[in-house]
């Protein structure tokens, strides 16, 4: 596929990109823009480290062609917040000690930011199924469980 | 007394050992402390996920007696660190943190040392606060003022008197991860975030025996590429082959994603794994 000159909003400046149209979101984010944020995890869709926000709904950067991109805000982890100003779900990951490597991070905050844009008071199941495809492979699940209850509001410290 | 400037005192005490490699007289350096009362402490091994930056600051804080905070922990640069090996085998804290350990209690034994000689008072006569040495009357001596602008250099030693682990008040406690704020908000370059001018993309066509490391077939199976059959990626820069090793090369990576999938590579017929449903067959069969 030739390429072409494709505009794109990514956390909330607009990026004029030459790339193939089919191109994966994910290369242009990583290697135009040097966004550290997304990972590249299998490039298949399935582990969910490339997970960023498009117009507020979780999707997995590496098989998104950003062909299908224009026109819509896509949102990363370094948009979500900073270290001095970070977003309550990062707080909450952070609180929590919800990471050891950390290559699954992005994806695990990314949707559970989109769960609670859609369902502010989730349940359980809701968690669970929220970040089912998003593995982690130092096996911080617990921990991580309990940073999506924190951002949910639903720790005792958090509520106050 | 006027703060005195940090620049005018450049001195620092070291802890440091002959390198194992390298010129005569080059040296690896464990502990360094500063005139201004910065601590650096240097493993050689990298925080994989495990939090050793955390854990190696807790210990040398606890040893040195100074603040969890003031403590920072430079990992894994090699032109900086003591030559440890690769970091492997959970041996950070049970293999690689002794020699840091004992650094920092050595610093700690001179400086009190000093500071018992300054302030006329005995060793036992001391106590410690984030680097500040306290005696009676509240007469106190710190860290930076004891080493001034000498530069101190200690050899490392493993005959040093270490804190009980009774009087632990750092190591041991639940501190937070010092690398994780970043890492939620996308700060830090992993390997894989390593961008460099110029850099090119490759992805690797593997064999039809991918996971199999034994035989004959092992490097020679490969019969040709067709080259034609990327002819039309744009950016394609190379394909690689070293005996059965195919890769592709691209000025963009979506690029050489396209053309690892699309690459005609023709491969010899390569045995099938062994049934592994019936052991001992299996196992028979690979037996001379």
């Amino acid at each position: 596929m030739t390429q072409s000159t494709i505009r794109l909003t990514v956390n909330g400046r607009i990026h004029d990109v030459t790339a193939a149209p089919d191109t994966a979101l994910l290369y242009v984010l990583r290697n135009d823009l040097e966004l550290n944020g997304p990972k590249f995890g299998c490039g298949l869709g399935e582990c969910g480290a490339c997970t960023v926000l498009i117009d507020g709904l979780a999707a997995r950067s590496c098989v998104i062609p950003i062909s299908g991109c224009i026109k819509r805000d896509i949102l990363t982890l370094e948009g979500l917040g900073s270290r001095d100003h970070p977003d309550p779900v990062q707080d909450a990951f952070i609180r929590e000690q919800a990471a050891q490597c950390g290559y699954c991070l992005n994806g695990m905050i990314m949707a559970t930011k989109a769960l609670l844009k859609r369902t502010p008071h989730p349940s359980e199941t809701d968690m669970r199924e929220a970040l089912r495809y998003h593995l982690c492979r130092c096996g911080a699940h617990v921990e991580i469980m309990r940073a999506v209850k924190r951002a949910a509001g639903y720790t005792e410290e958090a509520r106050d | 007394m006027a703060a005195p400037d940090p620049d005018r005192r450049p001195g620092s005490l070291s802890v440091i050992r002959a390198a194992g490699s390298g010129a005569e007289g080059t040296f690896e350096t464990f502990i360094k402390i500063k005139a201004d009362g910065a601590v650096t402490a240097f493993n050689g091994h990298v925080d994989l996920g495990t939090g050793i930056r955390t854990a190696l600051g807790q210990i040398v804080a606890e040893e040195l007696d100074v603040s969890f905070a003031r403590v920072v922990v430079v990992l894994g640069d090699t032109s900086q660190v003591p030559n440890q090996g690769a970091t492997i085998a959970s041996e950070t804290i049970q293999i690689t943190a002794v020699p840091l350990r004992n650094a920092a209690a050595q610093a700690r034994h001179f400086l009190i040392a000093r500071a018992a000689e300054r302030l006329e008072l005995s060793v036992d006569e001391l106590v410690i606060e984030d680097g500040l040495v306290r005696g009676r009357d509240n007469r106190s001596i710190s860290y930076g003022e004891l080493i001034a602008g000498e530069t101190i250099r200690l050899e490392l030693t493993d005959d040093v008197q270490l804190k009980s682990v009774d009087a632990y008040t750092i190591v041991g406690q639940s501190v937070p991860r010092t690398d994780l704020p970043a890492k939620a908000t996308g700060e830090p370059v992993y390997v894989h975030d390593v961008r460099v001018p110029g850099m090119l993309h490759g992805r690797v066509v593997r064999p039809p025996y991918a996971g199999v490391d034994a035989g004959p077939f092992v490097g020679t199976s490969l019969i040709a590429i067709d080259e034609a059959s990327v002819g039309d990626i744009p950016g394609l820069v190379a394909i690689v082959r070293i005996g059965d090793f195919v890769g592709v090369v691209a000025e963009r990576e979506e690029n050489a994603v396209k053309a690892a999938a699309r690459l005609k590579v023709s491969w010899k017929a390569t045995p099938t794994l062994p049934n592994l449903s019936d052991v001992e067959t299996a196992l028979r069969a690979t037996s001379p």
